[in-house]
């Protein structure tokens, strides 16, 4: 990635996914695939609209599934992502050809998210649910081993896997969706989320005791 | 920080077997996909920059969880919506608002491209013809035209100016008028005396403008978004969602690039192109 260059955008923004601990396999699909040539993040600059098309493609499920990742369900995250593209249309003379634009994504689709946790919906939603509430989910993890379709059972995991890290607390679940799906090291997490570094990693360690805690059916 | 700090340089490798057994399985998901549907709907508007703020993009005919009281909603809300609806589409079809006029056009503008159609100065009435709502004009570099957009506000476009014309809204109810200004160079806008009772929204490159009821100019170069009001109030909402009020006589000045503001005194040149505008502008009421 070009950001590798410098850590910062010149809007300040931290620029995730530089390196570091992170294992390559966990960078999101946008991190996978080369980034748009200078010229091409030219012409999306300039608002072509075949330029701009071709942008969507490439960055839309990068932003949808870190979205749907951090919200709790499909509407929050359809409404987030609308939003996410909305302000990436009205700030796209701010884009720098120069570098990769995921992690100016990531930053914008992660401040939405934190705003609608801030928001009191998604407090009121909040207060109804806890991983102690949820007795049955390793349960039901564990009865889908015994389904005979490896797709289905992929599914039926990925399904799961996404409930459990949907009821983590935000600021567990923002470090596990940043660390092993957008492949953001703790530093660059700490940096984006405005905590320290050992905040962050007590955070990581709290998160996965929990999810264990919710998946050791499926752990053994 | 410290380069030596091992758990540092490495946190995974200060994680349990438990906790790495969690994070392999979690790395092994694939992301969720959304609907097509949305996809396709976000794309179209994306691609070529017809948002609207709240527009509900999800709702498609597509199968949604819905809540489960809809049946009791409808049956307490819906009828008096719709039967709400119906009266306000009786008073729209009954009484149109009025449509565009072309005032004037400057003598060395040759022509001026309608939804990238280009129509001779020639024969304004052909492009006064041509003019509808959400129609985009451009005009080329050094030319002007000036355009009455429903008997309520005056559009002055200047050099590389393109601007949607907004929807026709019910006259008789307050009503928001909205249009996106692209392109390089100045705009310039008053409101008429039948403007009363209504908003006007104009999206720019970096900041949102609304207002009800000024004579302002907004002038957009490669780098800056330039805000000059000469008179009444215009909000303007920033690219941090911010909101800033820039009252008579004064400027807001955005660097796009830093989204540096800076704040002053309006350009004379502008006060005097206003003060012209608004004179004219009084004319027609």
């Amino acid at each position: 990635m070009s950001s590798e260059k410098d850590p910062t955008h010149s809007d300040g923004v931290v620029v995730p996914g530089n390196g570091g601990s992170a294992p390559q396999a966990a960078r999101s699909s946008a991190s996978e695939l080369a980034p748009p040539s200078r010229e091409e993040l030219l012409r999306v600059r300039d608002r072509e609209e075949a330029a701009l098309g071709r942008f969507f493609d490439r960055y839309f499920s990068h932003v949808y599934g870190l979205v749907r990742r951090l919200l709790r369900d499909e509407t929050l995250a359809e409404d987030a992502t609308q939003e996410v593209f909305l302000k990436v249309h009205r700030a796209i003379d701010r884009l720098d050809p120069e570098r990769d634009p995921a992690p100016w994504l990531t930053t914008i689709a992660y401040n939405v998210c934190r705003d609608r946790w801030r928001s009191s919906a998604d407090k009121m939603d909040r207060q109804s649910s806890s991983i102690e509430d949820q007795p049955g989910l390793s349960n039901r993890l564990g009865d889908s081993r015994s389904t005979p379709e490896e797709d289905a059972l992929a599914h039926e995991r990925q399904r799961l896997v996404q409930e459990a890290i949907s009821r983590l607390p935000e600021p567990q679940r923002e470090v596990v969706v940043l660390h092993d799906y957008e492949g953001m090291t703790h530093d660059e997490i700490a940096q984006m989320v405005g905590a320290s570094h050992a905040a962050i990693r007590k955070r990581y360690s709290r998160a996965l005791n929990a999810l264990a805690d919710l998946l050791k059916e499926t752990l053994g | 920080m410290s380069s030596q700090d091992p758990i540092r340089n490495d946190p995974d490798s200060a994680l349990s077997p438990a906790q790495l057994r969690v994070q392999a399985l979690l790395r092994s998901t694939e992301a969720p996909a959304a609907r097509e549907d949305f996809r396709i709907r976000l794309r179209q508007r994306f691609s070529s920059g017809d948002f609207e703020v709240g527009e509900d993009l999800r709702s498609s005919g597509a199968a949604r969880p819905s809540p489960a009281p809809r049946s009791r909603w409808k049956l307490r809300y819906g009828v008096p919506l719709a039967a709400a609806a119906a009266v306000v589409l009786m008073f729209s079809l009954w009484n149109p608002g009025t449509t565009w006029e072309v005032m004037s056009v400057a003598a060395n503008t040759a022509h001026v491209n309608l939804d990238g159609e280009e129509f001779s100065c020639d024969d304004l009435s052909l492009i006064q013809a041509a003019l509808h709502p959400g129609c985009k004009i451009e005009v080329p570099e050094g030319g002007q035209i000036e355009i009455l957009d429903q008997g309520k506000l005056v559009l002055q476009l200047n050099g590389s100016v393109a601007v949607t014309l907004p929807s026709l809204p019910f006259r008789w109810f307050g009503s928001t008028l909205e249009s996106v200004f692209t392109g390089r160079g100045t705009l310039r806008v008053a409101t008429a005396e039948q403007f009363a009772g209504t908003r006007y929204r104009l999206r720019s490159a970096g900041v949102d403008l609304e207002v009800t009821g000024t004579t302002f100019a907004v002038i957009q170069t490669e780098d800056e978004t330039c805000i000059c009001v000469l008179d009444g109030e215009v909000v303007a909402t920033l690219p941090d969602g911010s909101k800033r009020s820039v009252s008579g006589g004064r400027r807001l000045t955005i660097r796009r690039a830093s989204g540096q503001i800076e704040e002053g005194e309006m350009h004379p040149e502008e006060r005097s192109q206003l003060r012209e505008l608004r004179m004219r502008t009084d004319h027609i009421s």
